[in-house]
């Protein structure tokens, strides 16, 4: 029955991008269409709350990997629309204790802080530093956030096939330049999953408008049937210039665990959870 | 600060049971025993003494463990060993217990407690003692913990209140040859009676878009002082205080602003007042901003002023040293002095290589400080470290007066764990 309710939606959505792309003068209209699947695929990320062990591996174009491990928590804000997120830092032992609280904002800046345990205080972080490397991987604080989807004008492209998976492909240019420059990205393009609106493939452009990255999702675990719900479990991240990668491999995902508030309270981060 | 031959081989131990224990899962498990460390070689082209001895060089270790019991307690540990030539220092920085109980959390022990929002320069930073004369890439390894307990009620997911006692008191070590030429000084006041007891609270808020707190702190310069005593002659003492304090720190888009201020009010009034450090207030306002891709780039601006000020300068004979010693130990040779602090950041390679170089000036003597600091990830294990740092101004000036302690420092660090244990 499952099956019959998604074809019948993906024949409405197929149908709606073949006549937006007919007529020029619904190019808005495409961009409406794509806006909403760019909606969808940042939706079926939210999961209620779910927490995993991240195993970072990076690797240059030569030389020897470097291995990070963190512990990941993450719990819709009050109001279900916002995340709340916390990475703790395991090793390597010069990172060991380092946390990370991301309270984001779908209509304006993130919060961010982080604890150094040598400094032993919280230190709150800029909020544009989107475009920045996350812990020295080939992720910036972009890639590991919810997209923030206005800030973004979304065209449905064409559809195609990734690993036997038929996509939408949606670029996605920033509307301003401050979005641009926060995020470092002049644009990305997106292959969208037509039957669970995962993002499972991404091409970004640095803001000179070179192809600058390559992102590709490997194995995915549905978190919660009912709503749709899916989370990554293996994800590679490739900077083509320079040939450095960093894989994700996410372990242990539990959705079952409860997650007080209080994890992800910004006056909490210094202390022992 | 110095412990004892069973402290040293407790540290010795951990050392290696973290060595030779691989990492388990922690999936699971009731009790968990879990630590990390280093073991480093460094070498020094001066020391922290300001003694003109020359290059030290020597092996270093840290331990840092955690046991964790399943109901929500746990014990921390910080020990760490120094070996230079100048003789060794072994200590316990930090071994406390703390838990939860409800919206409270608890800690009790030997604890280093930083407040402030600032960078680096902590006007309401004066709760927990340094140790000046120890040579380390990271400042911040010169702190050690006081012996007391704090405890946080979280009155909303923002909004904190900090209650802190410290039943004992111990001071900051100052290297001797700090004191000017001439001067020599008995064993300071022990302060550890309970009248001696310090307090402090702090009402804080971190939260959407600003964090602030203010402050109130009830004790005793960790800063020493050169006192004329009646029973004693000179000795080291540590003046009573009270200090009120606030600080922020926002994100206004592209530029981060961060500020914090306090007022310090030495409470007992000495004989011949104009030998010791006097009242002062003292603000940090600064900026910070990420430019390009990951150059950070943060200025502040320093403002110190001293209530009823004496220039040490214009005290004549024995006494003048006092006066001057005090001066350079507290910072007081201006009645105000203004100042900047810059520092320019990066990292490279993925982090593999971080690079910092940072500075304070001050306007009215013109003495600064100039630090070059280097740090490159060899492996996840192995990283070398290199720093410099170059002190210069007149002889009576705060940052001119540590002109010995201008230096080249280089160190080789193994990191280990973390290790875990489970049950």
């Amino acid at each position: 029955m499952k099956r019959i309710i998604v074809t019948f939606k993906h024949i409405g959505l197929v149908f709606s991008s073949l006549l937006f792309a007919a007529i020029p003068a619904a190019v808005s209209a495409n961009q409406f269409f794509a806006e909403e699947l760019v909606q969808k695929s940042a939706d079926a990320g939210k999961v209620a709350a779910w927490s995993a062990r991240i195993v970072m591996r990076l690797t240059p174009k030569s030389g020897s990997e470097r291995v990070r491990e963190s512990v990941i928590s993450n719990k819709l804000q009050p109001g279900g629309t916002d995340v709340q997120r916390l990475v703790r830092f395991i090793a390597p032992a010069d990172i060991h204790g380092t946390n990370i609280l991301i309270h984001e904002h779908g209509g304006g800046d993130d919060d961010i802080w982080i604890y150094l345990p040598s400094m032993k205080k919280v230190r709150r972080l800029l909020a544009n530093n989107r475009k920045d490397s996350f812990m020295g991987t080939d992720f910036t604080y972009t890639d590991i956030t919810t997209p923030k989807v206005r800030e973004y004008v979304h065209t449905l492209l064409r559809q195609e096939e990734v690993n036997g998976s038929s996509c939408y492909v949606i670029e996605s240019v920033p509307k301003t330049e401050k979005t641009g420059r926060d995020t470092g990205y002049a644009k990305t393009v997106n292959w969208i999953r037509a039957d669970n609106y995962v993002r499972v493939k991404a091409e970004l452009y640095d803001l000179s408008g070179g192809l600058s990255k390559a992102m590709q999702v490997f194995s995915l675990k549905e978190a919660d049937q009912q709503k749709g719900k899916w989370l990554m479990e293996k994800v590679l991240m490739q900077n083509l210039q320079s040939g450095h990668s960093t894989l994700l491999e996410f372990h242990d995902i539990r959705t079952d665990k409860e997650l007080g508030e209080r994890l992800f309270a910004p006056n909490r981060l210094d202390k022992e959870q | 600060m110095s412990m004892k031959m069973p402290g040293k081989m407790m540290l010795l131990v951990l050392v290696l049971l973290i060595w030779l224990h691989p990492v388990a899962s922690p999936a699971g498990e009731d009790y968990a025993l879990e630590a990390t460390g280093h073991i480093a070689g460094f070498v020094a082209s001066g020391n922290r003494m300001l003694d003109n001895e020359g290059g030290v060089a020597g092996p270093t270790a840290a331990v840092q463990a955690r046991f964790r019991t399943p109901a929500e307690l746990s014990l921390y540990f910080d020990g760490r060993y120094l070996g230079d030539s100048s003789g060794p220092e072994t200590g316990l920085r930090e071994a406390y217990i703390d838990g939860d109980a409800g919206k409270l959390h608890v800690r009790a022990g030997r604890q280093i407690i930083v407040w402030g929002r600032a960078d680096r320069f902590n006007p309401t930073d004066v709760i927990t003692p340094r140790n000046y004369e120890i040579l380390a890439f990271d400042d911040d390894d010169q702190r050690f913990g006081a012996d007391g307990a704090q405890a946080a009620y979280a009155v909303t997911e923002a909004y904190s209140i900090t209650a802190l006692v410290l039943p004992s008191f111990r001071s900051s070590r100052i290297p001797s040859d700090a004191l000017p030429a001439g001067i020599s000084v008995n064993s300071g006041s022990g302060r550890s009676s309970p009248s001696d007891a310090q307090w402090g609270i702090k009402l804080d808020r971190t939260g959407e878009t600003l964090d602030w707190s203010v402050s109130y702190f009830k004790g005793f310069s960790t800063l020493p002082e050169l006192a004329l005593r009646n029973d004693a002659g000179l000795v080291l003492d540590n003046r009573g205080l009270r200090m009120i304090g606030a600080d922020f720190a926002a994100s206004l888009g592209a530029w981060g602003v961060r500020g914090e201020a306090a007022y310090v009010d030495f409470e007992e009034q000495r004989a011949l007042p104009e030998l010791y450090p006097h009242s002062y207030l003292s603000a940090v306002l600064g900026v910070e901003r990420v430019l390009g891709q990951s150059l950070a780039l943060n200025v502040q601006w320093l403002h110190r002023r001293i209530q009823d000020f004496t220039d040490p300068r214009t005290i004549p004979g024995p006494l003048g040293l006092i006066a001057m010693g005090n001066a350079l130990i507290h910072d007081q040779f201006d009645k105000k002095q203004e100042g900047v602090t810059l520092s320019i950041r990066d990292t490279w390679f993925h982090d593999t290589l971080q690079a910092e170089l940072s500075g304070i000036y001050f306007f009215s003597r013109r003495d600064y400080l100039v630090k070059p600091q280097m740090r490159y990830a060899l492996s996840d294990r192995w990283s070398a470290l290199l720093l410099a740092d170059l002190y210069q101004g007149p002889e009576d000036s705060f940052l001119g007066g540590l002109k010995k302690n201008s230096l080249a420092y280089a160190e080789l660090r193994y990191q280990f764990g973390p290790a875990r244990w489970s049950k």
